[in-house]
C-alpha cells in the first residue's frame, strides 16, 4: 500500500492543500515552521485517529486556526493498482472516518486492509522516526523487539503475549532467580535451615546409647564411691567416739601411777584412831570451857576489907538502927523547927508590934509595970523530958542529959531575967526592946513576947539538937567511909541504905566465895580424870601410829588419805578402763589429742568430699536418667522432619506452579513465533545488515546480553547500547526499525516517517543513510521530512514546500 | 500354617498439607502408621498365625525411631508371648547403621543381615519353613541382589523376602523371572506402595503399605493373611489403615454456584476416615465469582470449619481446553511443545532451582514431565480464560 495524495481539509497550518507523494521515497524539504512535521502528523491522524483534545496529546490535534475545516483524506495505491481512500474529519472521538475503496465506500473495518492490526501507538513506535522516538532505543530489549515483532504476526496474538506476559510475572512472583520474598526462594532458604537444623540434632539412638553408656559408668563410679563415703563415714565416726573418750583416757593416763604400798592402815585401826581423836579434841576442848569463874579483885579487896574489918563492920551492922533513928530524929526536928518558924512568922504577922527584940518580963517587972506575971515553964518539961529520955535511950543518953541540962539552965535563966526586967522608966524595958511602947501594949503583948520568946527557945533547942545530930552522923561517915562502906564520893546522907548495899553484896561475894571454894574441889577431880583418858586415848593412838611406823597423827592422816585417794585413782582407773573398752588399744596409737583430732578432721573432710562426690555423682545420674527421658520424648527431630516433608511438598508444589506458568509462557511465545513465522530471527539477522551498512561495517553484529541489546564491533568488542555515540545509537535504532518494518512488510505496508532524524550525521553516515532508505524504499515507501535540502537525490522525488506551496496549492 | 506378610510400615510417617487441620486429627493421622501396626499385630495374635514378615522400610526415619523401636519391642514381646515368630528386614528408608538398633528386640525376632541368609522354623502343623532374605545396609543398592539368593532347599515351604521394585536399578532391580528361578513357594516383597499380586504360581506380592502416607496412595492399606494347607497357598487381604486417601473428580458446569458446588462436595464427604482429594474438571465454564471463590480456597476452608464423616484435603481445578485456542492452528502448538516441554531444558532452566535434590529429584520422577505437562496445559487454560 503506497500513499500517492495527500488531501488537507485543514489541519494546523495547512487549509486546502494537496500533496503527491512519490511511491517510493520522498524527501519533503522546507525551512522551519515550514509545516513539515504537520504533514506528517496529518498522515498518522487520518489512519489512526485525532489526537484526544485532552492530556498531552492535545497539542497534537492540529485544528486550523483560519479555518473551520478540520480533517482530510489519504489516498493510497494497493498493489493491485485499486485505490483506497481514507476521509477523516470531525465527529466523535477520534474522528469520523470514511473509507473508499476505488471510489466506493466500504466498511471502516476494512482499514485493517490499509493498517493491518496496527494501533495508533504501534505505528509511531515502529514507522515514525524522530528525536522521540529514537530515544526509545534504550529501553529496546530482546523481550520488546520479539514482542513486536509477534505481536503482528498472528490473529489475536496480542491477547496471547499478553497472557504469556502475565504468566511470566506470575511464576516471577513465585520465583525470581534473584529474588528474597517469593515463596519458592523463601521455602528453599527453610529447607537450607531445616536441613542444618536436622544435622544438628544428634542422631536419637545414637544419643540414647551414649547417655545409657555414660549412666551406666555413673552408677558404677556412684556405687565404687559410696562402698567408699560408708567407709570413711565409718572411720570417721569411729574417731569422732575416741574423741568423746579422750578426756577419759586422757585421765587414765594421769592416774596410770598409784602407790600400791601394802602396809594399808586397816578401816578398824583407821576407825579407831579416828574416834580416839575425836574424843581426844572432844576433852581438850571441855577442860577449857569447865572452869569456874573465881572472885574478881574487887571482889576480893571487899572481902579482905571485911575479913580485916570484922569487928567494927558487924558493928556497925548492929548500929544500922541507931543510925537511921538518928536520922529520923533529926529529921523531926527540923520538921518542928520550921512549924516553930511558920508559928513565929504567925505572931509576927497578927502582931505588928512585935519585934525581934522583945523579951518576956520577969515578974518583978511586970509586977513593976503591973501585976500580973507569966512564968515560962516550958525548959522545966524538957529538962524533965530530956532526964527522962536520957534514962530510958542508952545509946544517946548523954546527948538526952546535955538536953536536960540546957533546958534546965534555960529555965532558971529566964527566971532570972523576969526579975531584971523594967520599964522604961525602967532600964529593963529598953533593954528588952519594948521603947517606944506603952505600958498597956508593952503588958498587951506580953502574952505574945512570952510566946515568941518560947518559940525562939524551942528553936534553939531544936537548933541544938540538930547540930548535934549532924555531928554523930559525920562521925559515923567517916567510920563508914574509912571501913569502905561508903565511898568517898557519896554525898547524901542515907547511910543505913547504903550500909544495906554494902552487906547485901558483902553477903552475895561472900557467898559466892563459899560456892567458889566448893566447886574447885569438884574440878579438881574432873581434871583427874580427864589427865587419865587423855592418857590411855594417846596411848591407844599411839599404839595404832607405831604399828605403822608413824610418829604423828598429821602423818597418819596423811598417810590415810593418801591411801583412800589411792583407792579412790584405782577405783576410777578401773572405771575408766571399763569405759574405755577396746577402744584403749585404739587411743594409745595416738601420741596426743590434737593427733587424734587431727585424724579425725582428715577422716571427716575425706567423708565431706566422697559425700559430695556422692551427690554430684547422683545428681548426674539424674539429670542422664532425665535426659535419657528427654531423648526419648524429643519431638524436635519429629518437628523438624515433619517441617521438611511438609516443606518438601511446599516447595515441589511451588516449583510445579512456577514452571507451569513459566513454560505455558514459553509455551505461548514460541508457538506465536511459530505462527509469526520466525520473523524475529529474520528481523535480527537484517537489522544487522543493516547497521553494518549504516556503520561502514564497524559493527558486524548486534546480539543480546541476558535480554539487554549489545552490539559487536569489527574488533568483537561487544559494546551496551548506552556505551555508543548518539550517532552510532540512531544508526542502530534506525537498523532494528527499518529492518522490523521492512520483515513486516508482507502483513503490514505503511509508509516510514522520517522526520529530521539525521542532523547529527556527518556526510559519510547522511550518504549511508539515504542509500540504505533508497534500498528500503524499494518494497517500503518512505516519506522523509528534513530542512536541509538533500544532495544527489533526483529532482522528482524533492518536495519542496516554499515552492509547493506556490506551485502546487490547492484551487 | 498360617502367616502375615506386611511391608513398609513407615512408623512415624510425617503428614504434610495438614497444618490447616485439627491439631486432634493432626495428631491422629502422625499416630496412624502406629494405629495401623497395632492393627497388624493384633491380626497376628488373633488369627494365632505361626510367623509374621515384615518386608522392609519399617522405620520412616532410622535417624529418630527410638519411640518406633520401643513401640515394636513391645508389640514384639506380645508376640512372643504367643509363641509367634518375627522375621523382618530393613529397607531402603530404614536401612541398617551402626548405633541404630539400641533397644534389643525379643528372642522371637530374626533380623536378616546384609548378607543374605536363610532362617528356619517348624510351624504348629509341622510344615518346615525357610525364609531367605537380606536387609539393606545402604540407601541405594544397585546389585540385583535376588542373585544370591539360593535355590530351594529342603523345605516343605519356602519364602522369600525382598525389599525391592521391578527393574528399580536403585532398589535391588530384579526380574520376575529371577524369583521365579528360585523355586519358592511365595515372595514377600516390599518396597512398592501399591498392593499388588505380581505373580500368581507362585505368589509374588507386594502387600503396599499398611497406611496411605499421602494423597497418591488412595485406596484400603493393609496386609495380607497368608494360609498354606496341603501346599495350597490362600491370600487374604486384611485392611489395617486408619484413614484411607481417596481422590474424585466433580464434573462442573456453568450454573454451578457456590452453594450447589458445597452441596455437592458434602455429597462425597460421606465416608467415615477417609481423607478425600477433590479434582473439579471443566473448571473453566465456572463463574468468575464462583472461580475466584475456589482460588481463594474458601471452600476448603469451609469444610474444615465444619464437621464431616470425610475430611476434605484439597480441592484442584481442572482447566480443559478453551475454545478460544482454536484460532491458532494446534500445529503451532504442538511444534512449539516440543521444545518447550523438554526434560533437560527444563532443568537448565534455572540452574539454581536445579541444585536443590529436592527439586531435581522431583524433575527426575519418572512421570514428572506427564504432569507437568497437564499442569501447563491446566494453567494456559486457566489464564487464557480468567484474566
Amino acid at each position: 500500500m503506497k500513499l500517492v495524495k495527500a488531501n488537507i481539509y485543514g489541519f494546523g497550518k495547512w487549509v486546502d492543500q494537496k500533496f503527491n507523494f512519490e511511491q517510493d521515497y520522498q524527501v519533503i524539504f522546507g525551512s522551519n515552521e515550514a509545516g513539515k512535521t504537520t504533514l506528517l502528523n496529518f498522515i498518522q491522524s487520518i489512519l489512526f485517529g485525532f489526537a484526544s483534545a485532552r492530556g498531552d496529546n492535545k497539542y497534537l490535534q492540529y485544528k486550523p486556526k483560519n479555518s473551520s475545516k478540520y480533517g482530510g483524506e489519504l489516498i493510497f495505491k494497493a498493489d493491485d493498482d485499486s485505490t483506497w481512500t481514507v476521509k477523516r474529519v470531525t465527529g466523535k472521538g477520534d474522528g469520523t472516518v470514511t473509507l473508499f475503496h476505488d471510489d466506493q465506500q466500504v466498511p471502516e473495518s476494512l482499514l485493517s486492509e490499509i493498517i493491518g492490526n496496527f494501533t495508533k501507538d504501534d505505528f509511531e513506535n515502529t514507522h515514525v522516526f524522530d528525536d522521540r522516538s529514537i530515544l526509545s532505543i534504550y529501553s529496546l530489549d530482546e523481550d520488546k523487539l520479539e514482542t513486536e515483532v509477534m505481536s503482528i504476526g498472528a490473529v489475536g496474538s496480542k491477547e496471547w503475549l499478553a497472557t504469556a506476559e502475565k504468566l511470566n510475572h506470575d511464576a516471577e512472583d513465585i520465583y525470581k532467580p534473584r529474588g528474597q520474598k517469593q515463596p519458592l526462594i523463601v521455602n528453599l532458604k527453610k529447607n537450607d535451615e531445616l536441613l542444618e537444623e536436622k544435622s544438628e540434632i544428634e542422631n536419637q539412638q545414637v544419643a540414647y546409647q551414649r547417655v545409657k553408656n555414660q549412666l551406666n559408668q555413673t552408677q558404677a563410679e556412684f556405687n565404687e564411691n559410696e562402698s567408699l563415703l560408708k567407709q570413711a563415714s565409718d572411720r570417721e565416726n569411729n574417731l569422732q567416739a575416741l574423741d568423746k573418750k579422750w578426756s577419759r583416757y586422757e585421765q587414765l593416763l594421769q592416774n596410770s601411777n598409784p602407790s600400791n604400798s601394802t602396809d594399808q592402815i586397816s578401816d578398824e585401826d583407821w576407825e579407831d584412831v579416828l574416834k580416839a581423836n575425836q574424843e581426844l579434841s572432844t576433852l581438850k576442848e571441855t577442860s577449857d570451857s569447865n572452869k569456874i569463874a573465881n572472885l574478881d579483885n574487887v571482889e576480893k579487896s571487899i572481902l579482905d576489907n571485911y575479913r580485916k574489918n570484922q569487928t567494927r563492920l558487924d558493928y556497925v551492922r548492929n548500929q544500922k538502927f541507931e543510925l537511921q533513928n538518928l536520922q529520923f530524929h533529926r529529921d523531926d526536928m527540923n520538921s518542928k523547927l520550921l512549924k516553930i518558924d511558920t508559928q513565929v512568922d504567925q505572931l509576927f504577922k497578927n502582931h505588928p508590934e512585935l519585934s525581934e527584940r522583945m523579951l518576956p518580963l520577969i515578974g518583978e517587972e511586970i509586977d513593976q509595970l503591973a501585976p500580973q506575971t507569966n512564968k515560962n515553964n516550958l525548959p522545966l518539961i524538957i529538962c524533965g523530958i530530956a532526964v527522962v529520955l536520957a534514962l530510958i535511950i542508952n545509946p544517946w543518953r548523954w546527948i538526952f542529959v546535955a538536953v536536960a541540962l540546957a533546958s534546965g539552965f534555960w529555965y532558971w535563966y529566964q527566971e532570972r531575967l523576969n526579975h531584971h526586967n523594967n520599964l522604961d522608966s525602967y532600964s529593963f524595958l529598953k533593954e528588952k526592946g519594948y521603947a517606944n511602947l506603952s505600958r498597956e501594949a508593952v503588958l498587951g503583948i506580953q502574952g505574945t513576947v512570952i510566946a515568941l520568946d518560947n518559940f525562939h527557945t524551942t528553936q534553939t533547942s531544936l537548933v541544938d539538937g540538930i547540930k548535934s545530930i549532924e555531928v554523930d552522923m559525920n562521925k559515923w561517915r567517916n567510920i563508914l567511909i574509912e571501913l569502905n562502906v561508903l565511898d568517898d564520893s557519896y554525898k547524901g546522907d542515907n547511910y543505913n541504905e547504903q550500909i544495906e548495899k554494902y552487906f547485901a553484896r558483902l553477903d552475895q561475894i561472900m557467898a559466892k566465895a563459899d560456892l567458889v571454894e566448893q566447886t574447885q574441889a569438884q574440878t579438881q577431880k574432873i581434871t583427874d580424870d580427864r589427865k587419865r583418858r587423855l592418857g590411855e586415848l594417846n596411848k591407844a593412838i599411839f599404839a595404832i601410829l607405831q604399828k605403822y611406823q608413824i610418829v604423828n597423827m598429821e602423818d597418819f592422816i596423811r598417810m590415810h588419805t593418801s591411801q583412800v585417794e589411792n583407792q579412790r585413782i584405782r577405783t576410777q582407773i578401773k572405771q575408766d578402763k571399763d569405759f574405755l573398752g577396746n577402744d584403749l588399744a585404739e587411743l594409745q596409737k595416738y601420741s596426743n589429742h590434737s593427733e587424734l583430732m587431727q585424724k579425725l578432721t582428715e577422716a571427716a573432710a575425706k567423708r565431706t568430699e566422697l559425700s559430695e562426690k556422692n551427690n554430684q555423682l547422683s545428681r548426674q545420674m539424674g539429670s542422664l536418667k532425665e535426659q535419657m527421658q528427654q531423648i526419648f520424648d524429643n519431638n524436635h527431630y519429629q518437628r523438624v522432619i515433619a517441617a521438611l516433608a511438609q516443606n518438601k511438598a511446599d516447595i515441589i508444589e511451588n516449583y510445579d506452579e512456577w514452571l507451569a506458568k513459566k513454560l505455558a509462557s514459553q509455551w505461548i511465545r514460541r508457538m506465536l513465533n511459530i505462527a509469526t513465522k520466525n520473523r524475529y530471527p529474520k528481523m535480527i539477522k537484517k537489522a544487522t545488515q543493516y547497521f553494518a551498512l549504516l556503520t561502514n561495517q564497524n559493527y558486524i553484529k548486534i546480539d543480546f546480553n541476558k535480554n539487554d541489546l549489545v552490539v559487536i564491533s569489527k574488533a568483537k568488542n561487544k559494546f551496551d547500547v548506552h556505551e555508543l555515540s548518539k550517532a552510532t545509537t540512531i544508526q542502530l535504532y534506525l537498523a532494528l526499525r527499518l529492518a522490523f518494518v521492512t520483515e513486516i512488510s508482507d502483513l503490514v505496508k505503511l509508509p516510514i516517517l522520517i522526520d529530521d532524524a539525521f542532523v547529527d550525521f556527518d556526510i559519510s553516515r547522511t550518504e549511508n543513510v539515504f542509500q540504505l532508505i533508497k534500498e528500503i524504499s524499494k518494497t517500503n515507501q518512505v516519506i522523509y521530512v528534513t530542512a536541509n535540502e538533500p544532495q544527489e537525490i533526483p529532482e522528482e522525488h524533492i518536495l519542496n514546500l516554499e515552492e509547493k506551496e506556490i506551485v502546487q496549492s490547492y484551487k | 500354617m498360617k502367616f502375615l506378610h506386611a511391608a513398609d510400615l513407615h512408623l512415624d510417617t510425617p503428614f504434610v498439607g495438614v497444618s490447616n487441620f485439627s491439631k486432634e486429627l493432626q495428631s491422629k493421622l502422625h499416630d496412624s502408621t502406629y494405629q495401623a501396626a497395632k492393627k497388624l499385630f493384633a491380626t497376628a495374635l488373633s488369627e494365632q498365625v505361626d510367623f509374621v514378615i515384615l518386608a522392609g522400610d519399617i522405620f520412616d526415619d532410622t535417624d529418630s525411631s527410638l519411640k518406633a523401636q520401643m513401640f515394636l519391642k513391645d508389640e514384639f514381646e506380645k508376640l512372643n508371648q504367643a509363641n509367634i515368630k518375627v522375621y523382618l528386614i530393613y529397607g531402603n528408608h530404614d536401612y541398617y547403621r551402626n548405633n541404630f538398633a539400641v533397644v534389643k528386640f525379643p528372642e522371637n525376632v530374626t533380623v536378616f543381615g546384609s548378607d543374605v541368609s536363610t532362617a528356619e522354623l517348624t510351624c504348629k502343623d509341622g510344615q518346615k519353613v525357610g525364609l531367605t532374605g537380606f536387609s539393606y545396609d545402604q540407601q541405594h543398592i544397585n546389585q540385583a541382589i535376588v542373585k544370591n539368593y539360593p535355590a530351594r532347599g529342603e523345605y516343605d515351604y519356602q519364602i522369600g523376602i525382598l525389599h525391592a521394585g521391578v527393574g528399580d536399578d536403585n532398589y535391588a532391580p530384579f526380574q520376575i523371572s529371577d524369583l521365579l528361578s528360585k523355586g519358592y513357594d511365595y515372595w514377600a516383597l516390599g518396597h512398592i506402595h501399591k498392593r499388588e499380586i505380581i505373580n500368581q504360581n507362585p505368589l509374588i506380592v507386594y502387600p503396599g503399605d499398611i497406611q496411605g502416607r499421602n494423597q497418591n496412595e488412595t485406596s484400603p492399606k493393609g496386609f495380607y493373611l497368608v494360609s498354606v494347607d496341603n501346599g495350597v497357598t490362600d491370600l487374604k487381604f486384611v485392611k489395617s489403615s486408619i484413614y484411607t486417601w481417596d481422590k474424585i473428580n466433580l464434573n462442573v458446569k456453568e450454573e454451578e454456584t457456590v452453594d450447589s458446588l458445597i452441596n455437592k462436595i458434602k455429597d462425597f464427604l460421606r465416608t467415615p476416615d477417609t481423607l478425600l482429594t477433590l479434582t473439579i474438571n471443566n473448571a473453566q465454564k465456572l463463574d468468575t465469582d464462583v472461580l475466584k471463590t475456589l482460588q481463594r480456597n474458601e471452600i476448603l476452608q469451609h469444610f474444615e470449619q465444619i464437621a464431616t464423616e470425610s475430611v476434605l484435603y484439597k480441592i484442584y481445578l481442572k482447566f480443559n481446553d478453551n475454545p478460544q485456542l482454536a484460532q491458532i492452528d494446534q500445529k503451532y502448538w504442538d511444534e512449539a511443545q516440543k521444545s518447550i516441554i523438554d526434560l533437560n531444558k527444563i532443568k537448565d532452566l534455572d540452574s539454581k532451582l536445579y541444585s536443590s535434590a529436592i527439586v531435581r529429584n522431583h524433575i527426575n520422577e519418572p512421570d514428572f514431565l506427564e504432569h507437568i505437562t497437564e499442569m501447563i496445559k491446566n494453567t494456559i487454560n486457566q489464564k487464557y480464560t480468567g484474566e
